[in-house]
């Protein structure tokens, strides 16, 4: 097992020295630098070369990017180009709403979508069958700024019982993680549905039941852990993505969140900081998956990691 | 490996993320204040009952609040709070005296500002004419990389004592003096040279000596100001402002009307809404803003567009009223790029290019392109550029000539633009204070569009050289509005509005060009 975290450990090295040269490279390629979003839009071009100099801008690619990787190894990640902030810590310093907000959507997903599945896969073909898939169809598909305006526009305009915008309370956080949470939900259910469902009809099900034990506790027991694995895999992978990928919903609710700074630094072209959150995002995506790894060996026995 | 060490080590790492986590949460500098009701103790002295705080809705974070390297107008709004230049331009454009008491000038080059003696920085400093010499040396110096390096037409600066600054130009500038309104940074606290690593925190936790002093700015998030005491005026009434970010236009409107924030700028569909609300005072106010659809009169690989009957079919081809009307309802239509009202503004020596297809449809025909032609516009991906782009390729399709739309993101469609990569653009320009600030960039094809036309040339430079005189400056503008807009520089479209809403207990006087200064007077009638 250690030897087996060591390995992976150890493979995470090329992983993010490739992550970090490709994105490196595509962060400086695309058009527009952060001298001419200094500039501003009547600059002259003289006038941007002065500033692009004083940045450090004009150096090769390569040797801007051996500067940021010895950067690394000393673990300084540098300073915003835009207000001077230092990396790390600024980025360090947004982390906890984020992890707060994407702890809250996966309540709301996980909450709402294990046991709408189950019941969904218990009552197959039932009328509570047809709702639960209609609702997950729903979850899907409903867009989240659509939603997030829709229930803004419930709570917060008409009912005036949630904030619509900011971070601190627990009131701040329920509509963003509903927002975020609800097409997570709805994948969730389809997904304990159909695996419970396929699960049910094996053979240690019928003996379990066979040998008279309660319907419940073989659901509950025998089944859900043998039909979480894909489960586990799709909360692995999300995880991932909503800690970057809530711009819209940390947009929508003004949320102080990761996903937002780090798109609004992208707009802004400011390198290091791209380049720090990309750098991060790296590290908790193979953290992620470790984990998610981990967890299938607890899940399910037969996988083995020697 | 059995169940329990798996279980045991995934405990550990879990213990260890918390830990982890809780201890960056921690380094915090302050706990952020509840956003959405934080309601502030009423001042000692103040009115009883009455609020001494505001909770401001705003648009954008700032990018950096060191005035000398920062243009946006989301940092200035905050600047104008925090800081204080030797002028600035009052809601008539006139100039008003900030730090300064009174300006000499014995000849056409030299202008001698003298300076208050009670100002003093948060840190309780003075402020004085050393300050003001950094400020201009640093923002002057090309290697310090300032964007009002062009912007500020003198060549030297310097302290004659402690509270007496001389500023000269090499050749006679009308423009110059009025760019001497840039924001004044502490030498003893502001960095020389902004990019060298560890800098120091000046760009993110500024001291000033404006009538409110930062507390605390987390991006993204909110900006936390609080009354200076010792502000030399004396001191404002209200003890705190929260600038909270809030990007969404329907959310800040929401917020505004559930009380959670007291001053926004609200969705331009709301407008409506707001005015009739006697809850809510709602002002109007023209901007400075110029958005043209402009012309590259050097576009490689293409010489159509130095034709200038297609420049002039391009303006004949498009209904100006109706698009604005449609895309931009608080907008007005411009003809030419001085602002309408202000007082290089010439109506007489303008021309005004009304709706008239078919006369476009001839000037293309007699240009040879009679069976059609296809044009890219460049332009950012906002839903209004795009709403418009769709109405522009109709209203050009009509004519025979195909529009292109290029539109992007907008870092890569400003590289571009300033890359001289483009057909057509759309984008702003700001900031005309004097008006050789919007005709500089169209002489000696050193602007964005490269509009080079020798008689226009001679005309802005001559205009910029006469000090003293504004009829006779005035004159030669009106000349060179005739010519540029005659000659179809470029298809001007719109001068925009900008509007602010806030709680009609509020007392508030709001205008574009004063913006948030006036927040030191602001109150709360209860």
């Amino acid at each position: 097992m250690h030897i087996y975290i060591m390995k992976r450990l150890l493979q995470a090295i090329p992983v993010i020295f490739l992550v970090t040269v490709l994105t490196f490279s595509l962060v400086h390629l695309v058009p527009g630098d952060p001298a001419l979003m200094r500039a501003g839009e009547d600059a002259t071009a003289e006038q941007v070369e002065a500033i692009r100099e004083a940045m450090g801008l004009n150096e090769p690619i390569y040797k801007q990017y051996t500067k940021w990787v010895s950067g690394i190894m000393r673990g300084d990640m540098g300073y915003s180009l835009q207000d001077g902030r230092p990396v790390f810590s600024t980025l360090i310093q947004r982390l906890p709403a984020t992890m707060k907000l994407v702890m809250a959507s996966f309540i709301v997903s996980i909450g709402i979508g294990v046991p709408v599945g189950i019941l969904s896969a218990v009552k197959q073909n039932t009328f509570a069958d047809s709702f639960a898939r209609v609702f997950a169809l729903l979850g899907i598909s409903m867009p989240n700024f659509w939603m997030g305006l829709m229930l803004m526009l419930i709570f917060s305009y008409s009912l005036r019982m949630l904030p619509a915008s900011g971070s601190g309370t627990l009131a701040h956080l329920i509509m963003p993680a509903i927002a975020l949470g609800m097409p997570g939900a709805g994948i969730i259910t389809r997904l304990t549905r159909s695996s419970m469902l396929e699960v049910m009809k094996q053979d240690y099900i019928r003996t379990a039941r066979a040998k008279g034990l309660r319907r419940q506790l073989v659901i509950y027991k025998h089944a859900l852990k043998n039909a979480m694995l894909p489960v586990v895999t799709v909360i692995g992978v999300q995880l991932g993505s909503r800690l970057g990928g809530s711009v819209i919903v940390e947009s929508i609710f003004a949320y102080p969140g990761i996903g937002r700074f780090a798109y609004t630094r992208l707009l802004a072209r400011d390198y290091p900081m791209i380049m720090g959150n990309l750098f991060i995002f790296a590290m908790i995506f193979i953290l992620i998956n470790l984990i998610t790894d981990i967890l299938y060996g607890f899940l399910e026995p037969r996988i083995r990691y020697d | 490996m059995n169940k329990k060490s798996l279980l045991w080590m995934l405990t550990v790492i879990l213990i260890i993320s918390m830990v982890a986590l809780s201890a960056c949460g921690s380094s915090d500098p302050a706990p952020a204040p509840e956003s959405g009701n934080g309601e502030a103790a009423p001042a000692p002295g103040a009115a009883p009952g009455a609020r001494t705080d505001l909770i401001w809705g705003a648009m954008q974070d700032p990018d950096s609040l060191d005035p000398r390297l920062t243009t946006s107008s989301y940092a200035e709004e905050v600047l104008e709070l925090v800081f204080n230049s030797l002028i600035y331009p009052d809601e008539n454009l006139e100039m008003q005296f900030d730090l300064a008491t009174g300006m000499e000038t014995p000849d056409d080059l030299t202008y001698i500002f003298t300076l208050r003696e009670d100002v003093t920085w948060h840190d309780g400093e003075p402020l004085t004419a050393h300050d003001v010499v950094f400020t201009y040396e640093t923002i002057l110096n090309e290697d310090f990389g300032s964007p009002h390096r062009t912007r500020t037409h003198v060549s030297t600066v310097e302290a004659l004592d402690d509270y007496t600054v001389k500023f000269t130009t090499e050749t006679p500038n009308a423009a110059a003096w009025t760019s001497l309104r840039r924001f004044i940074v502490p030498r003893h606290l502001a960095p020389a040279e902004p990019y060298e690593d560890g800098q120091g925190t000046f760009a993110f936790q500024p001291v000033g000596s404006g009538p409110f002093k930062l507390v605390e700015w987390i991006p993204n998030d909110f900006i936390l100001l609080e009354r200076y005491d010792d502000y030399f005026e004396g001191p404002a009434i209200l003890e705190t402002i929260l600038r909270r970010e809030i990007p969404e236009g329907e959310t800040r409107f929401a917020e505004l009307l559930a009380g959670n924030i007291d001053f926004t700028y609200p969705p331009e569909r709301e407008i409506d809404t707001l005015i009739e609300d006697p809850d809510f005072t709602l002002v109007m106010s023209q901007t400075l803003n110029y958005f043209p659809l402009a012309i590259n009169h050097a576009y490689a690989g293409s010489d159509v567009l130095n034709d200038v009957r297609i420049r002039q079919a391009l303006n004949y081809a498009l209904d100006k009223e109706a698009i604005v009307k449609h895309v931009w309802p608080t907008a007005s239509v411009m003809h030419n790029p001085i602002i309408a009202g202000t007082w290089a503004y010439d109506d007489e020596a303008t021309y005004k290019y009304e709706y008239n297809p078919e006369k476009a449809k001839q000037l293309l025909e007699e240009a040879g392109y009679g069976d059609g032609l296809t044009l890219t516009v460049t332009m950012s991906n906002s839903t209004e550029n795009i709403e418009f782009g769709e109405l522009a390729r109709s209203f050009y399709g009509d004519v025979g000539i195909e529009l292109v739309l290029e539109t992007m993101e907008f870092s890569s469609a400003l590289a571009k633009i300033l890359d001289g990569d483009f057909q057509l653009y759309h984008m702003g320009s700001t900031g005309m204070y004097d008006p050789h600030d919007f005709m500089s960039r169209f002489i000696n094809g050193t602007g964005t569009t490269a509009y080079n036309h020798p008689e226009v040339n001679r005309l802005v430079e001559e205009a910029v050289q006469i000090i003293g005189d504004q009829d006779a400056r005035k004159a030669l503008y009106s000349e060179a509005q005739r010519i540029m807009t005659e000659d179809a520089y470029n298809v001007p479209l719109r001068n925009s509005q900008m509007w602010m809403a806030w709680d009609a207990d509020f007392e508030f006087d709001y205008n574009f060009v004063v913006r948030s200064r006036n927040l030191k007077d602001a109150y709360w009638k209860q």
